[in-house]
């Protein structure tokens, strides 16, 4: 074949990505980043009232085939993102994550399994755990005698 | 006049004050055409922007900054997608798809005419 190889594409922000990740270690909501980059996927819990919602990046999967557990304190998932076009061209670049994932995270409050509601939209997973009831804080009237 | 200035200036800081960061990336050729696709977990069709300019192919991916609660615990990076790639000649600007589909952006940009395998038919005499 007569036709050259050439790189068609440049990247020019490759030095910036760098940089961005070494800053967002400091960058969090809370200044809390434990797992800058690295895990799959990733999570962000919230503490909304009632209720814990965990948010979870996992896009481009079919929302049938991840698993996901909850216990009165943890919650698991578990999945697979394939890769479907692999082999079918010459790669240039490959930075998205493939192949099975498995994360446990511990919840700092109790939660009732029960009531567990998660959706999937724009490759965010999100799940709603309503606290125990033992939990939730009361107020209590106090009666005038 | 002095309006449209002040509010692409007003636009071009807004931008700079966004943090960005790039979506993971994969980019493969076949003889037919280059594919990009990318993580963008969030962005909606309505918070995409693809743009040709020039030389220059960039993607911008708006993420919302609504949050359901109090933060306990933060994986996720704060800010927008953001990523420039640059177009060789060999690369046919007016034929690029665009799919975004469950948080994958994917891009496939046609290779010119001229640079395209060809089957040279042989004739019979």
């Amino acid at each position: 074949m007569l036709m050259t190889r050439r790189i068609p594409f440049w990247d020019m922000d490759r030095m910036f990505d760098e940089m961005s990740r070494m800053f967002d270690t400091f960058g969090g909501p809370l200044g809390l980043r434990s797992v800058p980059g690295g895990a799959f996927p990733a999570m962000n819990v919230y503490d909304a009232k009632d209720k814990l919602v965990v948010t979870v990046e996992i896009p481009g999967v079919d929302p049938a085939t991840i698993d996901l557990s909850v216990q009165e304190n943890s919650l698991t998932l578990s999945g697979k993102r394939s890769d479907t076009e692999n082999g079918k061209g010459r790669y240039y670049r490959k930075e998205r994550p493939t192949g099975e994932f498995h994360r446990t995270i511990t919840l700092n409050e109790k939660v009732d399994p029960a009531g567990v509601a998660a959706s999937y939209k724009d490759g965010i997973l999100r799940i709603e755990m309503p606290k125990a009831q033992a939990v939730k804080p009361r107020t209590i009237a106090i009666k005038a005698e | 006049m002095e309006d449209i200035e002040k509010k692409h200036q007003a636009n071009i800081t807004r931008r700079q004050e966004r943090n960005t960061f790039l979506p993971a990336t994969d980019i493969w050729e076949t003889p037919e055409e280059i594919t990009l696709r990318m993580d963008m977990p969030g962005v909606s069709k309505e918070n995409l922007e693809i743009k040709v300019e020039g030389d220059t192919l960039t993607v911008h991916g708006g993420l919302s900054q609504d949050q359901p609660g109090n933060v306990l615990y933060a994986e996720q990076r704060i800010g927008d997608f953001h990523r420039e790639f640059s177009l060789s000649d060999d690369l046919d600007r007016e034929k690029i798809n665009a799919a975004l589909n469950a948080g994958v952006l994917t891009l496939t940009v046609s290779k010119a005419e001229k640079i395209k395998p060809r089957k040279i038919q042989i004739s019979a005499n």
